[in-house]
């Protein structure tokens, strides 16, 4: 493969997913924004599920 | 009782507004290279220098650092003098403070591979860079860390410039 970001499948779309199984997807978009804006979603990603941690455990 | 929400935007700017020397690692510094994975907890390598310790020891009795095994052990400087981890609670969630690496890095030995990320109202922040973090990582063995590796250096490849 002349370039490791693509990856076709075989009708020649482009894949999110590399030949490593990685969905680059998130990695793409992430990388749209700044390191302060990764944080934030980082932190938001962990209370979310904290929250749904907290909600399982009440039932 | 519910999981007490964290807040490591909080967390650092305290350790910083404190000048305590220190290098964001771990699933943090994963996150501000690109790769925004849930982590319960910032891991960070700080300078064991001794004013730097007195510092460390400021703040973390200020936002109700404790062990989280031993919460009636106070973090104390002296603590912190040695290359081990020490696996702490505050008010903005868990902090796990490293005196040293795998490989036995430190603080000074890992400076020199670090980039500093600004933050909000002038604050900025030293992380450990993404090469460092795979090297890291590829020295750790178990499943999570794998996976993890696997997707770190995909996320080398993805910032490579096009």
């Amino acid at each position: 493969m002349d370039d490791d970001r693509k990856n076709l499948m075989p009708n020649g779309i482009e894949t999110p997913v590399g030949e490593d199984g990685v969905d680059v997807s998130l990695i793409r978009w992430a990388l749209t924004l700044t390191p302060l804006e990764r944080l934030q979603a980082l932190e938001d990603l962990t209370n979310d599920l904290l929250g749904l941690h907290d909600a399982y455990q009440k039932h | 009782m519910p999981t007490k929400s964290i807040d490591f935007q909080g967390l650092l700017a305290e350790l910083i507004d404190a000048e305590v020397d220190f290098i964001v690692v771990g699933g943090v510094a994963a996150g501000f290279h690109g790769l925004i994975i849930a982590t319960g907890d910032l891991d960070l390598v700080y300078s064991r220098d001794s004013q730097n310790l007195e510092r460390l020891e400021r703040v973390l009795l200020r936002i109700d650092g404790c062990y989280r095994m031993k919460p009636e052990v106070k973090p104390l400087a002296s603590r912190f003098d040695g290359p081990g981890h020490h696996n702490l609670s505050t008010r903005y969630g868990k902090l796990d403070l490293l005196g040293s690496i795998v490989g036995g890095e430190g603080y000074k030995e890992l400076i020199d591979r670090t980039e500093v990320v600004p933050l909000s109202a002038g604050r900025a922040v030293r992380v450990l860079d993404l090469p460092s973090l795979i090297r890291v990582k590829e020295q750790l063995t178990d499943e999570k860390d794998k996976y993890h590796l696997t997707l770190l250096k995909r996320l080398l490849v993805e910032r490579m410039p096009k």
